[in-house]
């Protein structure tokens, strides 16, 4: 009983010391510099500002590096394999982690140290994008995630509705399959100035262009995956056989193919920016995008004369299509000193100033952004319900070594599909054979465990 | 030893530049010889290990990097016989006006300006050129009645776009060194083709083109080995796409080693490479050799 009596009472007091634990103050580290490998112009533009607050705080002096996207993950991989430790923070892509990881310090003692709000992080982005075999290697510096945005004028007005009925056999509303968006391409697609050129789209994927033309085929075939009632995947977890060029897939690729072909001329070769542009300017009657739209709708109104609409994408399949975390560099020579850095800008109460900040390229990423007064005052309430349910439909990015190969092959036979060299069934058996190659150039049975890892099996 | 001892100071003279010629050239190229044995994954430097030529058999039997080839030779081909004609026409053109100073001085600049642009300028100024809604290229087109053109949006033009950026920038290129060989030419031949009632295509036929042989060969040989490396406009105008239309061989080579860090095959890539470029010189060299003869 006196046994009984102790453990109880020494249970009461761990568990009483564990909630009344105070973390520990944050350090200060005179005259420190770290460096930070950041996406030039809108991440460097948002951290920016608070250099001066984190020198007259933690005594650090940050020098921000700007890489063009598009050269992010190339030059710090160069400068993390070769160690010349340049940077102690690098940005990069969750897709991408298979390759850093290596390079990349765990975090889990400074997070345990100091808390980042972690889990204040949305949970849609908190575990699959930070963790690497159980440990935390990163922070989610952007929540970037797909929206289903249309133009309501269009999609509400009687005339459009009911001639879309009359063609199609369902009522004109946002789509709920892929299937249905190829219905309101073909749709709303016209020469609405009558000079003999399609100048007006009903719909248009994110990104088209090559480099990363392969997302809008993955959101697709997720959700024919989802569809066919199959769990969502890169890979047979077990085989490690692409799933690619399965029959989703080549559904997928096919009505990719067709929606492009019934868009506007020169889709094909359209950045984010063209999308973007297209919906914003009323020529595209429907965008998936990420959520930066969300905050523009007082322009989109202005330009338009209508209301934007938000929905969950197609068969809710969703993905991030990029999304940024950033962590500490293992031959960071002030790694305590990089880690408060990031505890700071993407800590609950900077980010959201972060977030906020005009063309800063960041997405609302945690549930303290969701709640915040200010961002309700700037946000529809419709699209923060949109985008915090379509943060819980994501799926994760192809983390494992060789991610962007596996990624670059499938966009290249994409393309070539796309601009009709080949069909999409022989563009995806070509695809998958690639990602057959790479697998066995990188050693099947690590790929195989590091899949696992990566999607969490 | 003796003749080091004779010969110290000349040595010492040539010293820099050897030690600059063997530290930037010839190391890295012994070195990527080296690799191209190697599985070597950048972001895995330790675990890089011997496959003896398996990178060599993988390339050739790589149908992208023999598509790569194809389009590489289409872009050489149709960029340098499009160079040749206006170049030579250009010069022929010049001939006249580059015999008296004022003249020459006028049209110089304007015919190098082009050659003096960065390749990366030109990838983005003809990026906007080419805009298929918004572009100049399309808007000029337009009250003729042709376009608009997606030029690098669709397949079927997306090779033309790279082409005929090329040819804008170096045709001043060939049209300056044919210019020279023609100027080279004995006036005293073309006045006697004159008396003859030559009319120019006949002197084209008989004069220019059989006494600047060696000056054409020089500078297709010239603009070969630049073409085969061309890699600026593809990256600012294409990315290699649509498809895989405009993916030329260095692109190819560039996405493996420095997208993929597949270094090691990379590294064979550009051996295949070097042998198709001294192949391509050597056959260059013949035809001078056979000219000098």
């Amino acid at each position: 009983m006196k046994k009984l009596l102790i453990t109880f009472l020494l249970t009461v007091f761990c568990f009483a010391g564990i909630a009344n634990a105070k973390p520990e103050p944050r350090p200060t580290f005179d005259g420190v510099t770290v460096t930070a490998a950041l996406h030039s112009g809108p991440f460097v533009n948002a951290w920016g500002p608070h250099v001066k607050r984190i020198k007259e705080l933690y005594g650090i002096n940050l020098e921000l590096v700007g890489i063009p996207v598009n050269e992010l993950y190339d030059k710090s991989i160069l400068e993390l394999s070769m160690g010349t430790g340049a940077y102690d923070i690098v940005q990069y892509n969750p897709g991408w982690v298979g390759d850093y990881i290596d390079f990349m310090r765990p975090l889990d003692d400074y997070m345990d140290r100091w808390d980042p709000g972690w889990m204040d992080i949305h949970e849609g982005f908190r575990e699959w994008e930070n963790t690497y075999g159980g440990q935390r290697v990163s922070l989610t510096m952007d929540g970037d995630v797909m929206i289903f945005y249309y133009n309501k004028n269009m999609f509400e007005d009687p005339k459009e509705m009911a001639d879309f009925k009359s063609t199609y056999g369902y009522d004109l509303a946002p789509p709920a399959n892929y299937d249905q968006v190829l219905d309101i391409q073909k749709h709303f697609q016209r020469d609405t100035d009558g000079d003999g050129t399609i100048d007006q789209a009903g719909y248009s994927d994110p990104i088209i262009k090559r480099g990363r033309g392969q997302y809008p085929y993955l959101m697709r075939l997720f959700a024919y995956q989802k569809e066919a009632g199959i769990t969502p995947n890169y890979f047979d977890p077990d085989t490690m056989e692409p799933l690619i060029n399965t029959p989703e897939g080549v559904k997928a690729l096919q009505n990719y193919v067709d929606t492009v072909a019934n868009g506007v001329p020169g889709m094909l070769q359209w950045e984010w920016s063209e999308a973007h542009t297209c919906f914003m300017t009323g020529k595209c009657a429907s965008l998936i995008h990420w959520p930066d739209e969300g905050l523009m709708t007082a322009a989109f109104t202005a330009n338009t004369g209508s209301a934007m609409g938000f929905a969950d994408v197609p068969s809710k399949a969703n993905m991030t299509c990029g999304g940024w975390v950033a962590g500490v560099t293992a031959d960071s020579a002030n790694p305590e000193a990089a880690y408060m850095v990031l505890d700071y800008i993407l800590g609950p109460d900077v980010s959201t100033h972060v977030a906020l900040y005009p063309g800063g390229g960041t997405d609302l990423f945690r549930q303290s952004h969701f709640d915040s007064a200010v961002v309700k005052m700037i946000a529809p309430q419709e699209y923060l319900d949109a985008f915090d349910s379509a943060i819980g439909d994501i799926v994760g990015e192809l983390r494992i070594p060789g991610g962007f190969e596996y990624y670059d092959s499938l966009d290249i036979q994409v393309q070539k599909a796309l601009a009709g060299e080949i069909s999409a069934q022989e563009a995806l058996d070509q695809a998958a054979e690639n990602w057959k190659k790479i697998t066995k150039s990188l050693g099947a049975d690590k790929q195989k465990e590091m899949y696992a890892k990566a999607m969490g099996y | 030893m003796n003749w080091i001892r004779k010969n110290i100071f000349g040595l010492g003279l040539l010293a820099p530049s050897i030690i600059i010629l063997f530290v930037v050239s010839i190391f890295p190229m012994i070195y990527t010889f080296y690799i191209s044995f190697f599985n070597y994954y950048l972001p895995r430097p330790n675990r890089a290990y011997f496959i003896g030529f398996e990178n060599y058999i993988e390339i050739l039997k790589d149908g992208m990097f023999w598509l790569a080839m194809k389009n590489t030779a289409i872009f050489m081909i149709s960029s340098i016989g499009l160079q040749f004609i206006f170049g030579l026409g250009l010069a022929i053109l010049f001939y006249d006006e580059f015999r008296g100073r004022s003249a020459k001085a006028f049209y110089l600049p304007l015919i190098l300006l082009p050659m003096m642009v960065a390749p990366v300028v030109v990838g983005y100024v003809f990026r906007l050129l080419y805009l298929t809604e918004w572009g100049p290229l399309n808007y000029l087109l337009g009250f003729v009645g042709l376009g608009p053109y997606s030029w690098t949006a669709s397949a079927s033009t997306s090779l033309l776009s790279l082409v005929i950026a090329d040819v804008w920038q170096w045709t001043p290129f060939v049209t300056l060194v044919l210019l020279t060989g023609i100027l080279s030419i004995s006036s005293e031949l073309f006045e006697a083709a004159d008396l003859d009632g030559a009319n120019l295509w006949q002197k084209v036929r008989y004069i220019i083109l059989p006494l600047i042989t060696r000056v054409i060969a020089v500078v297709v040989l010239i603009r070969m080995l630049d073409s085969l490396r061309e890699l600026d406009k593809v990256y600012i105008l294409t990315q290699g796409g649509p498809g895989t239309s405009t993916t030329l061989v260095t692109f190819w080579s560039y996405l493996n080693g420095f997208k993929y860090f597949k270094v090691g095959y990379a590294a064979a890539m550009s051996i295949i490479l070097l042998i198709v470029t001294v192949i391509l010189a050597t056959g260059m060299a013949k035809v001078l050799h056979k000219e000098e003869k």
